[in-house]
């Protein structure tokens, strides 16, 4: 069933209002004759689209019945649809350094569930976030929306796009030609987490981290280092956050710890902590029958760049839970391995964002559809929105 | 757990002690795997097939070809030296013990070239530590399948993967 | 979770809600505690064996072996998706209009009735409309998808001629012990 989106109406509304004003200058003027006002047609255009602003956050859908994939461009402050942009399923996206380009991640059998299969990285920018062709890849992963599977680097001059034919390879894009550059096997590796001009690191299957560079010319070199996670007893998450600006990445295990390495050639791996710990309990471990908080969700984790704050949904469960919503929003302090505030979220979240800019918002999505504005200093919901099922969230830089 | 899931287990325990639905089964003897079977089909099955088969040209084909590969020193020591087979969670011993199991029960070694020797714990140990993880892959695989073709008689199937692949740029 | 229909969500918002509610008091945890143990009448053999922290997970001790169209059936400890029992099919094959993929990820559940672990194909039935009937997502020795082997969010069609994902199976391969 198809619902009337309310922002008909409201243009509806708006359409009375501005003929009503129109009338209402006409009376004042002095009428050469009793004619009746003539009334100013309107032209139909479309909305033009400024750019993301600090306080947006665009989110994809989880393909499913009662909403189309696609990505959606909401208000934080007005709690209001700004635009959406076209998807396929299984999609993944990213705005370019200027926040008014979109490049999305996609792909499209031509008979729907049979024919050509076409892999594209499409573009839509412009006034209007208009498509602008797109670029086609050779391959891509077809799995639900994670985040890192796509990404570009911190100047936007290249896209990153993780293939999995099940080889697993990257198709390194630049964006400025409008190519593909090459493609980089990484045999046991996936997930792409980009740092400096041509680099990115993947988490490896074996519990180790590979480092990726790539030269202008597509020649690149992988070099695997040691492992540092136990894969097959507590595995670091995909959710897992990347800064590809600072190349700060957290790798986030399922148990709650928190390896900081700083990316690059020679990448550099800080003290591990436990985010238990950091709340003044014992680790979490896969012992079962174990409950305990811990990590869990969609895109469960959140990383203010400005306050090194990291803002994590967190459930009370047992081992292998990390999917479960979270009740609580918990957030701490990187730098001192410190809880600082934990709130509750009104239902249970799966996805989290904060806003980078100096006032802040905190973002909370459920699978249920709902999606809540909360203030990053005190918890407190400062507003909710109705969305559909949400997939994957991105705020401006990301 | 879930408080609803417990309810329907008592609901059911209450049911079966009276012996009235019989578990959902399926029809036959179960498959009793060895602990190398079960380290092949969790660590390599679900792409290259329970008996080595899988999509074909979307996954290389195992069953009847990985015996091949001991035709020659080179293609001994690059099915170990894979990243997904080297730098697999297995020990040693397993990792042996599965891969004798590939290229011998999966596989079938072939005539010609090298006698094949199944792999030692030692060999392996070995051959993991120099894993494929910055090379071109496929295109390595490619000189290594050529190499096969050349000494051995080796099945007509393996010829595809030393083709080079069609060109991704 | 993959491609679960909204109809599904109002569910398991019930469920999970349920769930986490029960933990608030000391006194009703005690009582889901007790109630996921297993409620069978157990020879000496797996009384032990259900004793023995080190056997099973936190799913297959609540887990059930009756009814293949509930989450908490004992195969499903890592489906996620549509339950294929509900679509037209059953653990192990495919409703028609669809066709199962031959590539899938392995892992390995343990059966409540004899507390013995076997191995458990997840092949997704492709190349129709979505199912949209019972939707569960468990995570037992689940892996992310850099480790491809026990990921349950790689769409696992390779090899079929579509990506349409219809349901999952959870295919008995063998006893692992």
């Amino acid at each position: 069933m198809k619902r009337l989106p309310r922002s008909a109406a409201a243009c509806g509304i708006a359409a009375v209002l501005v003929l009503g004003g129109g009338r209402a200058a006409r009376a004042a003027t002095p009428a050469a004759d009793a004619a009746p006002p003539v009334l100013q047609s309107e032209t139909a255009g479309t909305t033009p689209f400024p750019g993301l602003t600090a306080h947006e956050l665009a989110y994809s859908a989880m393909d499913s019945v009662g909403a189309a994939p696609g990505i959606r461009i909401i208000n934080g402050d007005t709690a209001r649809l700004v635009g959406t942009v076209y998807s396929s399923q299984y999609e993944n996206f990213a705005w370019a350094p200027d926040n008014r380009t979109l490049y999305v991640s996609e792909t499209y059998w031509s008979m729907g569930n049979r024919g050509t299969r076409e892999d594209v990285l499409s573009i839509y920018g412009g006034p209007t976030l208009r498509n602008e062709g797109e670029i086609t890849l050779p391959g891509r992963l077809i799995s639900d929306p994670k985040t890192n599977t796509f990404a570009l680097s911190a100047d936007g001059h290249y896209a990153y796009d993780y293939s999995f034919q099940p080889a697993p390879s990257v198709s390194v894009v630049d964006l400025k030609q409008r190519r593909v550059l090459t493609s980089v096997e990484i045999p046991g590796c996936g997930l792409v987490y980009p740092f400096g001009e041509r680099g990115f690191a993947s988490l490896c299957a074996d519990g180790s981290l590979a480092v990726i560079d790539v030269d202008a010319q597509g020649h690149y070199s992988v070099h695997r280092n040691k492992r540092f996670f136990d894969i097959m007893d507590d595995p670091v998450m995909d959710e897992s956050i990347g800064d590809a600006a600072s190349g700060l990445a957290f790798f986030i295990t399922n148990n709650g710890w928190v390896h900081p390495v700083h990316l690059g050639d020679r990448p550099k791996f800080d003290q591990v902590w436990s985010i238990e710990q950091a709340a003044g309990l014992s680790p979490a471990t896969s012992k079962v029958g174990s409950v305990t908080w811990r990590p869990g969700g969609q895109v469960f984790a959140a990383y203010q760049r400005s306050t090194g704050r990291l803002y994590v949904l967190m459930h009370e469960g047992h081992p292998w839970s990390s999917e479960l919503a979270g009740t609580e929003i918990w957030v701490l302090d990187t730098g001192q391995h410190r809880l600082l505030q934990r709130w509750e979220v009104p239902e249970s979240a799966s996805l989290v964002a904060i806003t980078p800019d100096a006032h802040p918002l905190l973002f909370a999505l459920s699978g249920s559809g709902w999606l809540w504005v909360m203030n990053p200093d005190s918890g407190a919901v400062l507003r909710a929105m109705q969305i559909v099922t949400p997939a994957l969230v991105k705020v401006r830089g990301e | 757990m879930i408080v609803r899931a417990c309810v329907l287990a008592l609901a059911l325990a209450a049911t079966a002690a009276i012996g009235a639905t019989p578990p959902v089964s399926q029809p036959g003897p179960v498959t009793r795997l060895s602990a190398t079977q079960v380290a092949y089909l969790t660590h390599c099955g679900g792409c290259h097939g329970i008996e080595g088969i899988s999509a074909p040209g979307a996954v290389p084909t195992l069953q009847g070809l990985t015996g091949s590969f001991l035709c020659t020193q080179q293609g001994r020591e690059f099915i170990i030296r894979l990243p997904d087979v080297g730098l697999s969670t297995l020990s040693d011993r397993e990792l042996t013990d599965v891969m004798n199991f590939v290229v011998f029960d999966i596989g079938a070694p072939v005539a010609g070239g090298k006698p094949a020797r199944p792999y030692t714990v030692a060999e392996v140990a070995r051959l993991r530590r120099q894993p494929l993880t910055d090379t071109g892959l496929t295109a390595y695989r490619n000189q290594v399948v050529a190499g096969l073709a050349v000494r051995c008689q080796v099945p007509a199937a393996l010829h595809v993967y030393a083709a080079p692949r069609a060109s991704t740029r | 979770m993959k491609r679960i229909g909204v109809d599904n969500w109002g569910e398991r918002l019930t469920r999970r809600l349920a769930g986490q509610l029960s933990r608030r008091s000391a006194l009703a945890r005690l009582g889901a505690l007790l109630v996921a143990a297993p409620a069978f009448p157990l020879l000496p053999v797996q009384r032990a064996r259900a004793a023995d922290a080190s056997i099973g997970t936190d799913f297959s001790r609540a887990a059930q072996t009756t009814d293949d169209q509930a989450c908490n059936y004992w195969r499903y400890c890592g489906i996620d998706g549509n339950l294929c029992s509900c679509c037209g099919g059953s653990t192990h094959s495919c409703p028609p209009g669809s066709q199962p993929s031959p590539t899938s990820w392995i892992g390995s559940c343990v059966n409540p009735a004899d507390q013995r672990s076997y191995l458990i194909a997840y092949r997704d039935c492709c190349g129709t409309s979505v199912c949209n009937k019972c939707g569960c997502l468990n995570t037992d020795h689940a892996m992310p998808i850099y480790r491809p082997q026990a990921n349950n969010h790689v769409i696992w069609c390779i090899g079929t001629n579509t990506f349409e994902y219809h349901c999952s199976m959870a295919v008995l391969v063998g006893l692992a012990e």
